[in-house]
């Protein structure tokens, strides 16, 4: 479904490569984490892979198709949400999302049914009718991904879907992943937060300094599961101080003092 | 006090640049914007000493008239610069929300602010208030004290309007706060103000012309004289400022004025002071404020969403309906008004052939104004420019959508244009100057031109967009495009128009050989330019489209 090889995107005026030799593929129905620090290069490939800046070498393709050589085919067949949530705010929610379901070319009874669906289970009823600039931080990130998949895409990318949303978004867009995922599409996204790549994926991918330095199978595989924040932060530039240990009960007061 | 300082330093410094990296490009920039800011100020210089030539030392002196009549303009200009500055700087500016988590409180704001907005106003009333009093000074052989007087005096001057505009932002503010998403209604308000206002300078530009060029059939007759006269002594307060300058009743116009401006300054330190924390909190409260509208679930071919949602994003921006809706709209107004102007001076100077070389120079030009909104196509996308690179449409169509609209829009204000003219100046009244024919010819031209300077705005703005837009969405300042390509369509109107206005009259001839005959041969001749013209921009444009739009980094 999609396809990475030999990625390599250096930026102008920088002596190296953001994404240096980057190879990696995802199939049928799997999520795909994409984890590492900042400034790691996790961005850079996943704008690379959607078209929003050329490589300067390497293949992507999507569903068989190349993004350069038939950017229109890969790009339909793909949903993106990224990172800044940025949506064109004077649009109603409504309005932007069917703007979108246009580009795609998606049906009436296809679109009304999906927005539908969708506002229910992002709990958007309310909202959709009014302008975009008024919605909140999660709200804009979720009308984002009703946007992103309206034309039921086969890839879907996500860079950081997660950040600054409250529990019952984060719950929310998990399950739509997952849900998407067992409907045999795609899920790839980025993320820092360890505890849900690790219950989520089916693998995960760990970037450093523009580099994929391990591959993990999550699903399935306690062992790694269990590793998971070991071989990122060694991955990433070492564990040490960096495991985090439960923080120990506070001490009552008086605990420890001889009753007189 | 610190707090003050530190807050005005750093209003200062986003405003004017300070600080700012000086790299090659931003110096040719520099020098460009210099250029054609030094172009518009002699204009703007030459203006005032003719009128000033016909007021202060014409056959009847209208000294003192002429005073009250600067300080009055002075006055009104300024409140309405420093009106706009308040409501932008202090109740609009984008920075209230994060200065207000700093430990300064609403006043010290408003202050800071206050005071720029006092500097600003202090600086474009010396650069366009003082040089009229200098010219005053040199026609009347005004002596060292005139204008050693008139350096306090303009700084005086600033008083009144800074603080009656601290008092009007007051309520423009809610008004505009309740006008906010009613956009037909702004569209319809900015049209009026166009309208009038173009319409009320070129009837007064008209009438001194006519004076300037037959002083005997003069608008200024001894009735009018007259009325100058009693309406400039009667119109308080301005003739006290005049009185000042003027030397009549010094000490009791300056106690009258001092008086005034004590009472507006205590009134708007009062009235200001106190209401601006809570319409700053307001403001930014309402900033995200929106509207509600219901719309049905509905398909539309590609083309058309993505005209309308480029429409859309225009028609809900008070900037973009004002740069572009309304000068389109009003344009064959516009068009009008200049056309009339024009032809009459024209008419009477070297006789009416002169019309359609003049029609077609003015609709060119009002064709690059129109136009030059092309030039931030791109860059108006803003934060979602990622949008145009992930959607399943190739570049050429989504450029070619825009396109479309420029030509659209631009092709009904030409087309209404060319009507209105051709009705109007057609006409028995005008001596039939301008004929079906040359309205065609016209219109045809435009329609090429359209297209080549619509594709070459676009090309600028493909090169080099620039993707800094305000909380509202909107782009914060026009790039370099615009300025460049208003400049290179009136260099094209003005050799379009010459070359017809002279050969009306002359013909080209080469060694005995005719080459342009008469009119109806420059028309073939800019019809064909015209097109090749924009055949040529229109295959630029599309022909590297995607290798310049891949190379568009946006944030």
């Amino acid at each position: 479904m999609l396809s990475v090889k030999n990625l390599i995107k250096r930026y102008p005026n920088n002596n190296f490569n953001s994404a240096d030799d980057i190879s990696f593929e995802v199939g049928a129905g799997e999520i795909f984490g994409f984890l590492g620090k900042n400034g790691a290069g996790k961005s850079t490939v996943i704008k690379c892979i959607t078209g929003i800046i050329p490589f300067d070498s390497g293949t992507v393709t999507i569903c068989g198709a190349d993004i350069l050589k038939s950017p229109i085919a890969a790009k339909r067949n793909m949903g993106y949400v990224p990172d800044n949530h940025m949506v064109i705010e004077k649009l109603t929610g409504r309005e932007y999302v069917n703007y979108v379901a246009d580009l795609y070319r998606v049906s009436l009874a296809d679109r009304v049914e999906r927005l539908r669906y969708f506002l229910q289970v992002f709990s958007l009823e309310h909202a959709v009718d009014k302008q975009i600039k008024s919605y909140s931080h999660g709200m804009k990130q979720k009308i984002c991904i009703i946007a992103a998949l309206i034309h039921e895409p086969k890839v879907w990318i996500l860079d950081e879907p997660m950040m600054g949303l409250d529990p019952q978004s984060t719950a929310d867009i998990i399950n739509y992943m997952q849900e998407h995922s067992r409907k045999g599409n795609t899920v790839f996204f980025s993320s820092h937060n360890l505890d849900i790549v690790k219950q989520l994926c089916h693998r995960t991918a760990i970037v450093d300094k523009g580099k994929i330095t391990e591959i993990l199978e999550l699903a399935g595989n306690p062992t790694n599961q269990n590793r998971l924040e070991e071989v990122f932060f060694k991955a990433t530039g070492g564990t040490q101080g960096r495991l985090i240990t439960p923080t120990e009960p506070l001490k009552k007061s008086g605990e420890g003092v001889k009753d007189e | 006090m610190n707090s003050i300082l530190t807050m005005l330093r750093l209003e200062l410094k986003s405003k004017f640049g300070l600080g700012k990296e000086i790299t090659p490009k931003s110096v040719v920039s520099f020098l460009i914007n210099l250029f054609f800011s030094l172009v518009i100020y002699t204009v703007y210089i030459v203006g005032v000493y003719f009128i000033a030539g016909i007021m202060v030392s014409g056959n009847v002196p209208l000294k003192y008239e002429f005073l009250v009549i600067v300080s009055g303009v002075s006055v009104v200009v300024q409140t309405v610069v420093c009106t706009s500055a308040f409501v932008k700087n202090l109740y609009y500016s984008g920075d209230n929300e994060l200065l207000l988590r700093f430990p300064v409180d609403g006043k010290q704001i408003f202050f800071a602010k206050s005071i720029y907005v006092y500097i600003y106003n202090l600086m474009i009333s010396f650069v366009f208030t003082f040089p009229v009093f200098v010219i005053y000074g040199y026609l009347t052989n005004a002596g060292a004290a005139f204008y050693v007087t008139a350096v306090p005096f303009t700084i005086f001057l600033t008083v009144l309007p800074f603080c009656l505009s601290n008092l009007i932002a007051l309520p423009v503010i809610n008004l505009t706060n309740l006008i906010k998403n009613r956009f037909a209604l702004i569209l319809a308000l900015l049209i009026i103000i166009v309208v009038s206002g173009f319409a009320l300078y070129m009837l007064l530009l008209k009438g001194v012309l006519e004076y300037a060029q037959n002083k005997t059939q003069t608008i200024l007759t001894e009735d009018f004289l007259a009325q100058i006269r009693g309406v400039a002594s009667s119109m308080f307060p301005f003739n006290l400022y005049a009185n000042v300058l003027y030397g009549n009743k010094v000490l009791l116009s300056f106690l009258y004025l001092l008086l005034l401006n004590a009472a507006v300054v205590l009134g708007a330190f009062f009235a200001a002071g106190k209401s601006v924390y809570p319409i700053v909190l307001k403001s930014i409260e309402r900033g995200s404020e929106s509207f509600e509208l219901k719309t049905e679930d509905k398909v539309r071919p590609v083309f058309i969403a993505l005209l309308r949602k480029e429409y859309v994003l225009i028609f809900r921006s008070l900037n973009y309906s004002f740069q572009y809706l309304a000068m389109a709209i009003t344009a064959p107004i516009m068009i009008y008004f200049c056309n009339d102007l024009a032809s009459s001076i024209g008419d009477a100077s070297v006789g009416g052939r002169i019309v359609p070389g003049l029609t077609l120079l003015v609709v060119i030009i009002f064709i690059t104004i129109i136009v030059s909104f092309a030039s931030t196509a791109i860059s108006r996308e803003g934060n979602t420019f990622y949008l145009t690179k992930i959607m399943p449409v190739s570049y050429k169509y989504q450029v070619l959508v825009k396109l479309s609209l420029y030509f659209v829009v631009a092709t009904l204000s030409v087309l209404v244009s060319c009507i209105v003219v051709g009705s109007v100046f057609g006409g028995e009244k005008y001596g039939n100057n301008v004929g079906f024919g040359d309205m065609a010819a016209i219109f045809f031209i435009s329609e090429f031109l359209i297209v080549a300077l619509s594709a070459s705005a676009m090309i600028s703005d493909i090169k080099s967009p620039s993707f800094d837009v305000s909380a509202a969405g909107d782009l914060v300042a026009a790039n370099k495009n615009v300025s460049v390509n208003i400049f290179s369509g009136c260099v094209i109107a003005v050799v379009y128009g010459l070359a017809a206005m002279v050969f009306s009259y002359v013909p080209l001839v080469i060694n005995g050989v005719t080459i342009i005959k008469n009119i109806n041969t420059v028309y073939v001749i800019l019809l064909i330019v015209s097109a090749l013209m924009a055949a040529g921009l229109v295959l630029s444009l599309f022909l590297k489209l995607d290798k310049r739009y891949n190379k568009i980094k946006s944030n």
